[in-house]
């Protein structure tokens, strides 16, 4: 599509700055989508791989959770697992790759969780507290991953926007309009040769 | 400081109160929805956990959501692994244009 300006030459190098400009941002543009798009693919993989390492453990740990406390109820378990010292201190700081910034989460324990009297509840429980230790360590990974994959997935979708913009829209104009405007002042320079040439024979036959 | 929150089953927050999780009981999706969305609104908490069981009724709300913070972390659950990542997976697809969590490869099956 013709952008409205004037064939002149002024407009002409104005619209060739534009062009140089366009094409210069698209090549930028086009990069980074595609460290973007290869960081994204890494970190995806990484993601699926985990969580199906963390599925398997924590539908595990939520069994053997059910059958160890199956026999008590609500009220009592409630008292059992009052007094724990376990303290669970999220940190969290910024990343960012390719100035798209996502948190990174990390975990550091302190106390212990195990405050029942260990004589009155099933070994299995132990277990449960000492693994859900680590998964909850794997859940703030896991979190960051996730949030990793959202933030890069919405600039990828923006960049997309911005390069398809910019590759079939914009150029395409401005190149169009520069080409109309090349034609135009030559034709303009055409017309003014034979009007000279007109007037040279006006005044020959004079 | 950065605080986790639980939202689910009692029974199950009883177990992350031990881990010094906050605990929010909650008895079906619509009472999840409306805590996480409580919480959301409030800023409190950097991470919530959440069924997997109650994907039904957040699940619309996760893939809308524009909000950056809080991380809200779908657990799984016997009947429904690997619902989250669906969700994410099509928040990625409408990104990226291409499925890359697919099912397959997550389910490893």
């Amino acid at each position: 599509m013709l952008l409205s300006v004037n064939p002149t030459r002024m407009e002409l190098l104005r619209l060739r700055e534009r062009l140089n400009l366009a094409k210069k941002g698209h090549k930028l543009l086009k990069d980074k989508l595609e460290v973007l798009m290869r960081n994204f693919i890494d970190v995806a993989a990484n993601f699926v791989e985990k969580r199906k390492e963390f599925d398997k453990r924590f539908i595990n740990l939520e069994n053997k959770y059910y059958v160890a406390t199956s026999n008590y109820l609500i009220d009592l378990l409630e008292g059992l697992f009052l007094g724990s010292t376990f303290r669970t201190e999220l940190n969290v700081r910024d990343a960012s790759i390719m100035n798209v910034k996502y948190p990174v989460f990390s975990i550091k324990n302190s106390g212990s969780p195990l405050a029942y009297p260990v004589t009155f509840t099933p070994s299995s429980l132990d277990d449960v507290f000492t693994e859900l230790i680590e998964l909850v360590a794997q859940i703030a990974e896991l979190a960051s991953l996730q949030q990793e994959i959202y933030l890069t997935a919405k600039e990828i979708a923006k960049i997309r926007r911005r390069v398809n913009a910019l590759e079939y829209v914009m150029i395409p104009n401005l190149e169009e309009t520069i080409k109309y405007i090349t034609q135009k002042l030559e034709e303009m320079e055409r017309e003014n040769i034979a009007r000279l040439l007109k007037m040279k024979d006006i005044i020959r036959s004079h | 400081m950065a605080k986790i929150a639980f939202v689910g089953e009692s029974r199950l927050g009883l177990l992350f109160n031990s881990f010094d999780i906050t605990s929010f009981a909650v008895s079906n999706g619509e009472e999840a929805l409306n805590k996480i969305i409580e919480l959301s609104r409030s800023k409190e908490y950097t991470i919530i956990l959440t069924s997997e069981d109650y994907i039904a009724s957040i699940g619309d709300y996760l893939s809308n959501r524009q909000e950056i913070s809080p991380v809200i972390f779908m657990l799984p659950s016997k009947e429904n692994r690997g619902e989250s990542v669906s969700v994410i997976r099509d928040v990625v697809e409408k990104a990226v244009g291409i499925d890359i969590l697919s099912k397959n490869k997550l389910q490893g099956e």
